[in-house]
């Protein structure tokens, strides 16, 4: 009988060389793998889009004392996004003074 | 005159609660000067924080729009405030903080994108590994390559996700990488890794990310493989190992028989 | 595995100190402008907490650079003013992080930044009482000792000021100096800042300064504001070049101490490398003017 290992073992010594060659080939173009880049702030490694520490402070005002209301925004912006139950919503947020 | 804690205790109320006047034994050096001074102690607390969760959740930061990022975070960080001055590491409850936050109630992808971002951050950060030559990889025969644990670099991680998550984040990672309406569906599994210097995501099957979660169980290779082919006989099985390898993302791997692992000269 | 092979083999770098002239805050922006172009520059400063990672691209630039250039340490974690414990996990990161990278220098703020285990995340003020003096010479002493190193303790940027002090902020630096042995930071940014928002005479602050102690000086630009009575209301936010008044002032602090390595820094709205180096290089004409004048050893 032929077990669900036996049948793996088999797979991955075959699979090991052909999957290195595979790795040091230029690489293929395939449908079910996307690759994307960290953080690209244009012209920008990504080790530079750090928050970290500071002994600065600051004079942009992010500070409010009134605080915010947080409501959905009547009109989408750039993204939608279509649900498992194939309810559709839109990505932006409203934040209003309270 | 209040002790030094009596001090700080109460300028920490007055920091926190942005409506309270500013500690009574602050001086005036002309009569009612003080809350605008205050105030900059204030905004440099949350502005300096806010610019933290903004830097490490860009793609968040533009779905839900500037205003309510900000305003969402600032009660994020009163609830959430760091524990370390160390602020590479913080941030890391926002997922599970927009679970529950009501206001952003109907857009249920977005802690998902949140997941993804905190790991990406995670990868830029995690400790360096010497990606494991192929090499050693081929010398093996089959019995011992199923017996393999494959240990991967501290870098990589795994997102199995019910929505687009690769696809939002694509789009919405910087400022020049939405161009247009765009519309999403679709579970997405995304493949994290640092090869190098440079932290990556890959959108990957969901028989892949099955595979890669057996590996991150440190289930052996044959075990980790069956697994997967009881469920999809038909999954890229090469193309998961090979993605790995170029990803760079296997540090090391361990048999009973042997260990292998680069080691440095 | 940790590259720490590539760590030793970099590790051939100098052990001397600071020399006395200009260095300035090492920003992510610049890593690959700075190791492309080894500029001509004394020397670079960073906050150890944004090395505290485990790996990536922070030690890999920072470990090359170090290779290149000495490196001072300048710390805002520690709050040395907090009325509670010195954070000990937070004293051995920074240890081990000195031991990774044997910074010439090792500086913090006169500041506080933590409160019951929470992290501000801004340099606040104290209250100059003989309570306050205690507990910073008891931190500045528990530091050292920790460290096994002396370290420079920095005058702070104060938007308020408190309704009961007992020393100046001069005589408060003076006095941990003398009783911890720890040597001072002179920024003069932040006594431009301070004195302009608190209402007293910067020239005066910087002739009452305690030179003797001084041994690295900082410069950076301010914002302008106002405050609720339109009275100017400056901001600390090393977003722009150092401005005359400061230039000015840092001549006055010159005739006082001896030329001691001065750093520029510019951490918001970072400029490219060139207009950055150009602030040291002015810096270091005033250094070299100020020894001509004054013939400095």
């Amino acid at each position: 009988m032929t077990t669900p290992l036996k049948i793996a073992s088999i797979a991955v010594a075959g699979t090991l060389a052909s999957a290195f060659a595979m790795a040091s080939a230029p690489a293929q173009a395939a449908d079910d793998m996307e690759k994307c880049f960290g953080i690209a702030k244009a012209g920008q490694n990504d080790c530079a889009a750090e928050g970290s520490n500071s002994c600065a402070g600051t004079s942009k005002v992010d500070f409010d004392p009134h605080g915010w209301k947080l409501v959905k925004k009547g009109t989408c912006t750039t993204t939608t996004v279509t649900l498992p139950d194939g309810k559709a919503r839109t990505g932006s947020l409203e934040a209003i003074k309270g | 005159m209040p002790s030094l804690e009596q001090n700080q205790s109460a300028f920490v109320a007055a920091l926190r609660e942005p409506r309270q006047d500013p500690p009574s034994f602050i001086a005036e050096p002309t009569p009612r000067s003080s809350l605008r001074r205050f105030n900059v102690y204030r905004n440099n607390v949350y502005a300096g924080l806010i610019g933290v969760l903004g830097a490490r959740y860009p793609a968040v930061q533009r779905l839900v729009g500037d205003e309510f990022f900000k305003a969402m975070a600032r009660i994020f960080i009163d609830g959430h405030p760091p524990h370390s001055p160390v602020l590479i590491e913080y941030g890391s409850g926002l997922a599970e903080f927009l679970r529950t936050f009501e206001p952003a109630a109907d857009e249920p992808y977005l802690a998902d994108v949140a997941t993804l971002e905190w790991r990406m951050h995670q990868a830029r950060h995690a400790a360096d590994a010497i990606p494991l030559h192929a090499s050693h990889l081929i010398q093996l025969d089959e019995g011992s390559a199923a017996r393999l644990t494959i240990r991967l670099a501290p870098a990589v991680s795994l997102i199995v996700s019910e929505y687009p998550v690769f696809s939002l984040w694509r789009a919405n990672a910087s400022d020049e990488a939405s161009s247009g309406h765009q519309t999403f569906s679709g579970a997405e599994c995304v493949l994290v890794t640092r090869p190098d210097l440079i932290a990556e995501a890959v959108r990957i099957p969901q028989s892949s990310a099955m595979l890669i979660a057996a590996l991150l169980e440190h289930k052996p290779l044959g075990a980790a493989i069956g697994s997967v082919l009881a469920v999809d006989p038909h999954f890229p099985l090469h193309r998961t190992l090979a993605l790995l390898i170029a990803q760079k993302a296997i540090a090391g791997v361990a048999s009973q028989d042997e260990t292998f692992e680069e080691t440095p000269s | 595995m940790r590259q720490d092979s590539q760590i030793r083999v970099l590790r051939r770098w100098s052990h001397g100190p600071i020399p006395a002239r200009a260095g300035v805050g090492l920003k992510p922006e610049h890593y690959e402008s700075v190791l492309e172009t080894l500029p001509d520059i004394g020397w670079f400063e960073v906050h150890p907490e944004n090395y505290m990672g485990d790996g990536g691209a922070p030690h890999f630039y920072l470990s090359r650079v170090r290779a290149r250039y000495p490196i001072s340490f300048h710390g805002v974690g520690l709050s040395i003013g907090s009325a509670g414990p010195v954070d000990k996990a937070h004293l051995a990161r920074l240890k081990a992080l000195m031991a990774r990278y044997e910074p010439a220098m090792f500086s913090e703020h006169l500041a506080w930044s933590t409160h019951d285990g929470a992290y501000l995340n801004d340099l606040l003020p104290l209250p100059y009482t003989a309570e306050t003096l205690n507990v910073v010479c008891r931190h500045v002493d528990e530091v050292q000792t920790a460290l096994g190193r002396r370290m420079l303790l920095e005058n702070p940027s104060t938007y308020i000021a408190f309704a009961h002090c007992e020393l100046s902020e001069t005589d408060f630096l003076g006095e941990v100096a003398r009783r911890t042995g720890c040597g001072l930071l002179l920024d003069v940014n932040n006594v431009f800042v301070s004195a302009t928002n608190n209402g007293f005479d910067a020239d005066a602050y910087i002739d009452a300064f305690p030179a003797a102690h001084v041994g690295e000086i900082h410069l950076g630009g301010h914002a302008d504001a106002e405050d609720d009575t339109d009275a100017p209301l400056l901001i600390d936010a090393h977003d722009r070049e150092v401005k005359d008044a400061v230039w000015a002032l840092y001549r006055r602090a010159l005739s006082r101490t001896s030329a001691v390595p001065t750093l520029i820094e510019w951490d918001n709205d970072v400029p490219a490398w060139p207009v950055l180096h150009a602030e040291a290089r002015h810096a270091d004409a005033v250094l070299k003017e100020n020894g001509t004048t004054h013939a400095k050893p």
